[in-house]
This record gives structure tokens, sequence and C-alpha cells, in this order.
């Protein structure tokens, strides 16, 4: 295919470059090593630094892959409690008989562990890959791919490995045959691998290791505990920083190594021979290895022999209980912050519908009311209705004032909660269209039941009894006398004196209301008396023929109606008009002009 | 010598990884960015697309495409074997309208070139012949004596008949008759177009992620 293009724009993204780039780096890093080696420098503090990121590194990967065999093992449920921690020694121990890092041993136990589900065939098939691998010359991670696979059934990776078995042998025989056969061949290969020369230096190597991660652990904590946050950026500072200091440190003791061993007799350097300062050191380096036996009993690596196990367990025992009793007094001083919490908030909304001007000026409400008897209104009753309900509010503020001041949390639950109700009356009433009976069923939730005696019924009743109807007759035809007014002589409700209780002013309002009702029906009566009087007084109008259902609306009245004749009066005048016209044809006066029709 | 040329490709950074954020942040934005790039590079195509003749150019027998005329081995002179005998493919015929359709553009980024370079936005001459007629004659403009090809001369007569425009720079041939004619004559507005682009829509998604004090504060 043709690479014919045009790109507009371009983006360098690595890759090749970068690897040039990078290849060239390591190139140029190794000249300036060797350099450096053939003019007998130090490395000095990027050497240390270097180390110290190495250092760091290595520590992270032993504890990944420690923390992955330790899931395995959960996993698999061997975990038992130690049983991580046995593993993890066992392996230790492997690494230093047989000089393969440990980097490798955990990852092929981890391997064998999920193929058998067994710590100790396990343990077995890796004794027999380690020396597998030392008399075949193959890595460890491929020995123990291999045997993973024939313990599961599948021998063909074995035979690959040249272990001296023909395949048919390995398809033939039983993976404990086979087992069996290895165990023979490969006998002692490990542990004479590891007394070889090479052996030897691979425990040096394990043993740099293993320094490096003690190293890398040290330096992790340090900057765990340097460091305020977690970010990368500043975990790599302070382990720059942290690592020009060492190097500074560590030059100093070099230089004053040398001169003390320049002092005649004395043979070899101690940190504890410097005055002062050694004991300072010495204090440090206690601590530093007293925070390492913490951390590490702290991650159950050994707990045995971490010493300070039990007094660790005790500390942390007495520590959780004295947590939990805090957490308790927090919870309860929690409960009762709610509690006043959800108080104020029924407070505020109190303070918010409760009007001050109403309650300051009581004796105006209660001049209201005394209007509210003269004028009939019920509007204005379910006005001082609601003024009464928000007195009755700042009642409940003060009680849940006094209860939140108590600190009694059922007292002020009870007190909001009768706040809320009293609120939510308060809402109903300001809503409602002024109906006098949804005012009064309200009414009635809030009087005693005592208000509602006979008694009362009684007097009302009374009082019904006491008004007659006016005796209604129809006015005579051109009687101009003033209708007399059917409420004169009625019964008139005393006036409030303003000194009434609540009590006593509902008890007024419901005779008004009462009144007002009674009121109401008897000029209904009167309108219905006055028309049936006009009805009677149509019938006896016999001049238009009398009653009818219609006489009313205009077409009843009168059958004969009014008939206008137009009576022709004006045939001699046209005579005379047309004489006239004759005339003047005849002396030549025509009326008619030429060419009219 | 023509003023405002913008040297090709231009490098820019931060492109790849701003429409990476556009796509999952805003995509209506990479959306908007694609449309204008695409309204740039259009331009470009449509100019390659009309420099492309409905014929082809004369002198060079039987490369034009006849569709009544059948193409065998045996009689097409254009016939191309590999060298066990195997006929691969026919030689590319001259088809204008195969051709033009070759003429695409394209917005996602590719794969990296072997200095790491990703081009971003471009034009392509996709077609085998499209290819041939863009570029022909520019290696022999007079024609190469030494070839094996039965024309040897083809290279001299392309460039009689069809300049070539554009110019070799940085170690690139650019120049041709249709890409490199429309580039060339475009003066570099498209690559402006398309990094105002762009900035306008960086600006944008800048304003759109930075969040005001008094937002914070709300």
């Amino acid at each position: 295919m043709s690479n014919i293009l045009i790109s507009l724009a371009a983006e360098f993204t690595g890759k090749k470059a970068f690897k040039d780039a990078d290849s060239a780096t390591k190139k140029l890093t190794n000249n300036v090593k060797k350099l450096a080696g053939a003019v007998g420098l130090a490395y000095g503090t990027s050497a240390i630094i270097a180390y110290g990121k190495a250092s760091v590194k290595a520590f992270v990967q032993d504890d990944n892959a420690a923390r992955s065999l330790g899931v395995t093992l959960k996993n698999l449920g061997l975990e038992t409690g130690n049983t991580s921690i046995y593993i993890n020694d066992l392996i230790s121990r492997m690494e230093k008989q047989t000089g393969v890092l440990d980097d490798e041993l955990r990852p092929a136990m981890d391997r064998l562990l999920r193929a058998t589900g067994s710590i100790t065939k396990a343990q077995d098939l890796l004794g027999l890959a380690l020396d597998i691998s030392a008399g075949t010359g193959k890595d460890l991670t491929s020995v123990t791919q291999a045997l993973q696979k024939a313990y599961l059934g599948n021998t063909a990776s074995l035979s690959k490995l040249g272990v001296g078995l023909s395949k048919a042998e390995l398809t033939a025989s039983s993976f404990q045959a086979i087992q069996k056969k290895l165990t023979v061949l490969f006998a002692g290969q490990a542990s004479s691998a590891a007394a070889s020369y090479s052996g030897q230096l691979n425990k040096l190597t394990i043993a740099s290791n293993n320094v490096k991660e003690a190293i890398g652990a040290g330096i992790v904590d340090a900057l765990g505990t340097l460091s305020d946050d977690d970010t990368i950026s500043n975990l790599t500072t302070n382990m720059e920083n942290l690592a020009i200091y060492v190097a500074d440190v560590i030059r100093g003791f070099g230089l004053m190594a040398s001169a003390l061993k320049n002092i005649p007799g004395i043979s070899g350097f101690d940190v504890g021979m410097i005055p002062i300062l050694g004991t300072y050191i010495k204090v440090l380096q206690d601590a530093g290895a007293q925070s390492r036996r913490i951390t590490e009993v702290a991650q159950g690596k050994n707990p045995i022999q971490g010493g300070s196990y039990l007094n660790f367990t005790k500390k942390v025992t007495a520590l959780t209980k004295e947590q939990t009793a805090a957490e308790l007094k927090k919870l309860a001083a929690k409960k009762l912050s709610l509690a006043i919490d959800k108080a104020n908030l029924a407070l505020g909304k109190g303070k918010d519908l409760f009007d001050n001007e109403a309650i300051s000026l009581n004796a105006a409400m209660i001049n209201q009311a005394q209007q509210l008897g003269q004028t009939q209104n019920a509007a204005a009753a379910a006005m001082i209705i609601a003024d009464m309900q928000r007195l009755k509010i700042k009642q409940d503020i003060i009680a849940l004032e006094d209860a939140i001041a108590s600190k009694d949390t059922a007292r002020i639950e009870a007190a909001t909660k009768i706040l809320n109700a009293d609120i939510g009356i308060l809402g109903a009433l300001t809503g409602q269209n002024n109906k006098v009976i949804d005012i009064k069923s309200i009414l009635d939730s809030m009087k005693s039941t005592d208000l509602i005696n006979l008694a009362n019924l009684e007097a009302a009743l009374a009082l019904l009894a006491k008004f007659k109807f006016p005796t209604l007759s129809m006015p005579s035809s051109g009687d101009t006398t003033t209708k007399p007014n059917p409420f004169v002589g009625q019964p008139i409700l005393d006036k409030l004196t303003g000194k009434e209780s609540i009590d006593a002013i509902l008890e007024y309002s419901d005779a008004v209301t009462t009144l007002a009702n009674v009121m109401a029906d008897t000029l209904d009566a009167q309108n219905y008396a006055d028309f049936l009087s006009l009805v009677e007084y149509q019938k006896k109008l016999g001049d238009f023929g009398g009653y009818s259902k219609t006489m009313n609306q205009g077409a009843g009245y009168g059958a004969g109606g009014v008939v206008v004749t137009i009576v022709d009066n004006t045939s001699g005048l046209i005579e005379v008009v047309q004489n006239a016209v004759i005339e003047n044809n005849r002396n030549g006066n025509s009326t008619q002009y030429a060419g009219a029709i | 010598m023509k003023q405002g040329r913008a040297k090709m490709p231009v490098e820019v950074k931060g492109v790849i990884a701003l429409r990476k954020a556009l796509n999952a942040y805003a995509p209506d934005l990479a959306k908007e960015l694609t449309g204008e790039i695409t309204k740039s590079l259009k331009v470009i195509q449509k100019d390659a697309r009309g420099f492309v003749p409905n014929k082809a150019p004369a002198g060079l027998y039987n490369w034009e495409f006849n569709p009544n005329r059948k193409l065998t081995a045996k009689n097409s002179m254009f016939r191309t074997f590999a060298p066990e005998g195997e006929r691969v493919r026919f030689f590319p015929l001259y088809n204008a309208t195969e051709i033009k359709r070759g003429i695409v553009y394209r917005t996602g980024y590719g794969k990296p070139n072997a200095r790491g370079f990703r081009s971003l936005f471009r034009v392509k001459n996709m077609s085998a012949a499209g290819a041939i007629y863009e570029t022909a004659g520019r290696k022999n403009p007079a024609g190469d004596p030494a070839s094996k090809s039965n024309n040897p001369n083809a290279g001299a007569r392309f460039v009689q008949q069809g300049a070539l425009y554009g110019r070799k720079r940085d170690g690139q041939d650019m120049r041709g008759r249709l890409l490199f004619r429309a580039w060339d004559q475009d003066e570099g507005k498209q690559t402006t177009a398309i990094f105002k682009a762009i900035d306008v829509v960086n600006a944008k998604f800048n304003k759109r992620t930075t969040v005001s004090s008094s937002q914070a504060i709300a």
C-alpha cells in the first residue's frame, strides 16, 4: 500500500525514540561508572540515593511476595494463625541453604501450594524443584511450573526439562512414581550446588539482598514518620533528602573512624567510644531497633521472637477498652447534641412563625374579640383564634427552653413534639378560609371537655327560646310605613371586660357563632314569609286578569293588549296636489325635466 | 518563494492528552474539535480531488482503465509477476473515480513512526494509481534509461504533462500533483485553522474544568 500522506500535525509520544534515549543514557551511566572506577572516585551521595531507592524497591517486592503468599494460604484455608510465619521462615532457611533468592522461592511455593493444596506436599515438591533446577540448570520458575502441571496430570512440560525420563515413562507413571524417580535422580543437587563456589557467591548475593530489604524497610518506616502526607513527590524528595543526610553522616563517621584509628592503642571502631555523641547515637539506635520490633510484631511476622509481644497485646487490649469507653461517651454526647439540635430547629421554626406583637398586645386581641361580638364577623374570630394559638406556641417554646436547660432528653423530645404539633395547628388555622365550623372543630381539640357541658347548651337553648320570630304582614297598596326591624328586642350578648380567661373567650365566641346562625335563619324565614305575602297580594289583584304564574314576568298583564289603527285622512290633500300638477303642466310649467322617466 | 508556508508536519505537545481528556470528560467539545479539524482537512481533500484529471496522461499506453476491455495477464502491458512466476496482481490502472475516492482524511492519531512521532490529523492518497500519478517523475524527471520498464521514459512524460508542486525539505520529498499540490497552495491556512480550533476548545475545556472561587465557596 502506498503511503502518500500529509500529516498536518504530529506529536512526539516516545516509544522508539524514548527507548533510544533510554539506552543511550544507560550507556552513558555505565561509561561514567567505569570512568569513576578507573579514577578511583567514590560515588558519594548519588550512589547512596540509588542504593536507598534500590533498597526500598527490594523491600517492597519482598513485602508484596510475602503478602501474596499469605493471601494464597488464606484462600486455600491453610492459614491457622502461624502458617505464613512458618512458611516465611522456611523460605528464609531455604534461601540461605541453597543460595536461591526468596524472590524466586516465594512465587514457586505459592504456585505449588495452589496446585497441591497441602503445605507438606508443596514443601517436598519445592525441595525437589530446587534439586532439579540445580541439576538441569533450568530456572526454578520453569521447574516449578513443570512440576505443578505434572501434579495436575500434564507431564509434557516435565519432559521438556530433560530430567531423564522418557515420554512413555512419564505418561504411564503416576505422579507419585515420577516424583520418586526424580527424587532419586536429583538427590543432593541443590546442597551440592549451594556448596559450590557459585553457590557461595549466590549466598553473598542473598545476604546483600537481605541487607537491602532490611535497609529498605527502615527507609520506608523512616519516611512514613517523616512524611505528613503520602504523595509520591514528597516521598521521593524525603527519600533523597534522607539519603543525603545519611551519606553526610556516613562520611562524617568515616572521617571520625579514620581519626580514631590513628590514636595509638585503639584497634577497632565502636560508636560507643565517642564521648557524649556516642551515647546519643546509641540511644537513637535503640529507639530505631525498638521501632523495628514493634513494626514486626504489628505485622505479625514473628510475634514470639518479638519479645515484647505479650506486653504489646496487653497494651493493645487496654487501649481498645479505653477507646470503646470513649466511643460510648461520645455516642451519648452525640445523642444529646442531636436532641438539642432538633429542639433548636423546632425553636427556630417557632420563632419564625411567632408574632411577638400578637403576644405583647394581648389586650388588643381581647378587644378584637369584643368587636367580634358586635360585628358578627367570622373572619375576625379566625384571626383571634390564630393569635391564641400563637400564644400557645409561645408557651410551648418556653417549656422547650426549660427542657433544654434541664438537659433531659426525653423531656426535650416531648416538648419538641408538642411544639411541632401546635405549629401544625397554627398552620391549619392560618390556612383556612374563614369557616367558623372548621375553626370550631380545631377549637374543640383545644378546649377542655368541661366547657362543652349541658349547662352551656341549656343556656344557649334558653337564649334561642327568648328569641321570637316577628309577625309578618303585607303592607297595603300605597302603604309607605317603615318595615319594623326584626332584630329589635333580640338578646344582646354582654361585652367582654378584657379580664376573661381564654376558655371564657372561646365560650363567648361559640355563643356569638350560634347567635349569628340564628339571625341568619331568622332573616331567611322572614324573606320567605315576605315572598308568600307578595304572592297572596297579587292573587287579590283582579283588574289585570287575576293571578297567574307568569304575571310577574310581563306577559300576563291583560288579555287584549294595545291595538294601534292608522286612519288615512289625507285623500283630499292628494287630490289637491294632483290638480296642481296637472294645472302646471297645462301652463307649460312641467314638473318633469327632459330625460326624466 | 512563497511566504508563510508552514513547516510540515508541525510538532505539537499535549493534543493527544487533550483529546483523551475531552473524550472522557467533555464529549461535546471532543466532537466540536473533530468537527473543526474535519472542516480544514476537507478543504485539502476537496482541492486535491479537484486536481485529479479525468484521463490519464497521454503516451502511457493502456494505463487508462477501460471497463469494456477485459484485462488478462497476456494482454496487459502493466502486468506484475512475482519472482516465482506467480502473478501477484495487475498493475493499478488509472481510474479518476477510484483515485478521487482514495483521497481521504483521518482525524484519529496513527501509530508512531520510526522517530517516535504520531500523526494527529492527515490527508492521504490511498489508491495505488493515485500514488503513481501523485509522485511519478520525482526520482527521474527525465526518465530512466537504465530502467527495465516497458516505458523507461514514463517519468519524463509525467513531468511534461503535469508539473510537480511542493518541494523537498528536511529529507522529505513533498512534491506531488494532488495532495502535495493542494497542500502547497493552501500555504498553511488549514494548519493555522486547526491549531486555532485546538486552542479554542482547550480554553473552553479549561474554563469548564476550573472551579471559580465563588463556586468553590458555594
